[in-house]
């Protein structure tokens, strides 16, 4: 099993003081993949990431990466990671050259075509001072520089974050080749759509726990749909909570929308015993699947 | 992996280091220049001097300081107050932006995603920031050495050495105890005031053991401004107890901070 999960988290779980961060997180990372993290602000993607880095160190339990532990092995971890920080700051002083030098030496040397050629994609001047570069700019270099050494693992913290979306279309066709060509992709996004079309899975977090972990494309196949049923009383969402392949349940009032795989019999069936007003059928969009957690997470009204 | 963070650092501060040797230099040939002027003037100086309490003149002095002599008044001038103070501020500035900074700016996570050890990081950092404090010393040496001897200021250019590299050591406690501050704390701001705080305490406490005679052996054993030597460090030598105490301080204080910042959440 270790061998086909490039990133695994057991029990992680992360304090800071009185707050808990990550709430006994279970994960795995299928090598070969490309992971998307889904989660709010806070909840807790970047706590996550920066354990399977070492840079902070779980209260408990524990992650690996390539079967190696995220903090006794983590020189040979970040060996073979590629990492991209969701709040990125560059050496001012430095041109991006100079930069992705420094960090390729501290890699044990980078091939500097490769660096020439992700900056002919990334449209990314390397003589510029990284001090005088906007935000999308430092983006690119920090694209490169997570990329340059062709790593095992692309650890990637909302990585289309600040680029306009020509550029955000060149990332994810690196993101896509770096995958093509064996490598595991863990990135987070809030970006929904971004992740629907670009992930192979994709996990939820909310409040440092995984909510939900959904392969993307099984998803779309699926023929899942979103049932909208208008009653003329209101009806309990528990009557249809139980019926099999039915989730997301949610009622207001006198509607009742709720998700179902597969076939709708037993749906209509439970919805014939009360006085229907009005039946809406539709696609299912992953957008929306995702859309039900975050508002469970943030409580907001349909 | 070649020292690369070691000379990243050294290149970061190369124009810095050469400012603080510039004035260095500066500082002590005007004190060199000015030396000719003291001596001719000397039988009314050494009134004034031999007018001072005793206590007051072995507390700026040392004991058995002729301040009229080369080594007397080189080691007056330049090490009562001077070189010290110069190589402190330099090391206890560098010694707590080294590594701390990379985390205020935010650079940390850029650097340690890369397969290099906290280890190793916090060496690199530690000597490649307070190296600089020896490189200054050295061209003091140089200044004295080379512009010394045209003015009567003949003195042992190894005593020199050796009295210029004691404070230099002291210099790179301190900034290493800053540096020890800022890594565990992630603040510059702190791990440099609790270093400068505490080496004004140490040379205060120097200060009073040479007046008050019931603090004296205890200021003598704790004050690394004592380990040094003084005004007379030039003319009696650096002892061997002093200069190990000095050499020791740097390497037990990185110890410690490598075996804290190793243990350490490093701030987003």
């Amino acid at each position: 099993m270790a061998a086909s999960n490039a990133i695994v988290c057991e029990a992680l779980t992360k304090d800071y003081g009185r707050k808990r961060a990550l709430d006994r997180l279970d994960l795995e990372v299928r090598a070969g993949e490309i992971f998307g993290y889904l989660g709010s602000n806070g909840a807790g993607k970047t706590t996550t990431i920066r354990c399977l880095l070492d840079l902070i160190r779980p209260t408990a339990g524990g992650a690996t990466v390539c079967g190696l532990d995220s903090h006794h092995d983590s020189v040979e971890v970040r060996r073979r990671i590629g990492y991209l920080p969701g709040d990125l700051r560059l050496y001012p002083h430095l041109t991006a050259r100079q930069l992705l030098g420094y960090l390729g030496r501290l890699r044990g040397g980078v091939p500097g075509q490769r660096v020439e050629e992700l900056a002919r994609r990334m449209e990314c001047d390397l003589g510029q001072r990284c001090g005088s570069m906007s935000h999308g700019q430092r983006q690119k270099v920090g694209v490169i520089q997570a990329l340059m050494h062709d790593p095992e693992v692309l650890v990637l913290d909302e990585p289309t974050a600040a680029l306009d979306p020509l550029m955000q279309r060149t990332v994810h066709d690196l993101i896509r080749e770096s995958r093509d060509r064996g490598a595991t992709v863990f990135m987070s996004s809030h970006d929904l759509p971004e992740v629907t079309h670009l992930c192979d899975r994709a996990g939820i977090l909310r409040r440092g726990k995984l909510v939900a972990v959904q392969d993307v494309n099984e998803l779309a196949q699926q023929g899942r749909r979103v049932l909208s049923i208008q009653f003329l009383e209101p009806v309990e969402a528990n009557v249809f909570e139980r019926l099999p392949g039915v989730s997301h349940v949610i009622s207001t009032d006198h509607t009742l929308t709720l998700t179902v795989a597969g076939d709708l019999d037993a749906v209509v069936k439970a919805a014939a015993r009360f006085q229907v007003r009005d039946l809406h059928s539709a696609e299912v969009d992953l957008d929306e699947v995702f859309r039900d957690y975050y508002r469970a997470e943030t409580g907001d009204a349909r | 992996m070649h020292a690369d963070v070691f000379r990243r650092e050294l290149a970061d501060h190369r124009r810095a280091v050469l400012a603080w040797s510039a004035g260095a230099v500066l500082l002590s040939v005007m004190y060199i220049l000015l030396y000719p002027t003291i001596r001719s003037s000397g039988a009314g100086l050494q009134q004034l001097l031999d007018s001072m309490p005793e206590a007051l003149r072995t507390a700026f002095l040392g004991t058995g300081v002729d301040y009229l002599s080369p080594s007397g008044y080189l080691g007056t001038e330049l090490f009562s107050i001077l070189a010290p103070a110069l190589l402190l501020v330099m090391g206890i500035l560098a010694g707590s932006r080294a590594l701390a900074a990379e985390e205020r700016n935010g650079t940390i996570d850029l650097l340690l995603s890369t397969p290099i050890r906290r280890r190793r990081l916090a060496v690199e950092k530690a000597v490649g920031a307070l190296l600089p404090v020896f490189v200054i010393a050295a061209a003091i040496w140089v200044a004295v050495a080379a512009i010394g001897p045209s003015q009567g200021l003949a003195v042992s250019l190894g005593a020199l050495a050796v009295a210029l590299v004691a404070v230099a050591l002291l210099a790179a406690g301190f900034g290493t105890l800053a540096f020890l501050v800022a890594s565990a704390t992630g603040s510059s701001g702190v791990g440099g005031g609790i270093a400068a705080a505490l080496a004004v305490a140490m040379y205060v406490l120097n200060v009073f053991g040479a007046l008050v005679p019931a603090l004296r052996s205890f200021a003598n054993a704790v004050s690394p401004f004592h380990w040094v030597g003084g005004a007379g460090v030039l003319a009696n030598g650096v002892a061997w107890s002093g200069m190990l105490l000095l050499v020791a301080c740097p390497i037990i204080l990185l110890g410690v901070s490598i075996l804290v910042y190793e243990r350490r959440d490093l701030t987003a």
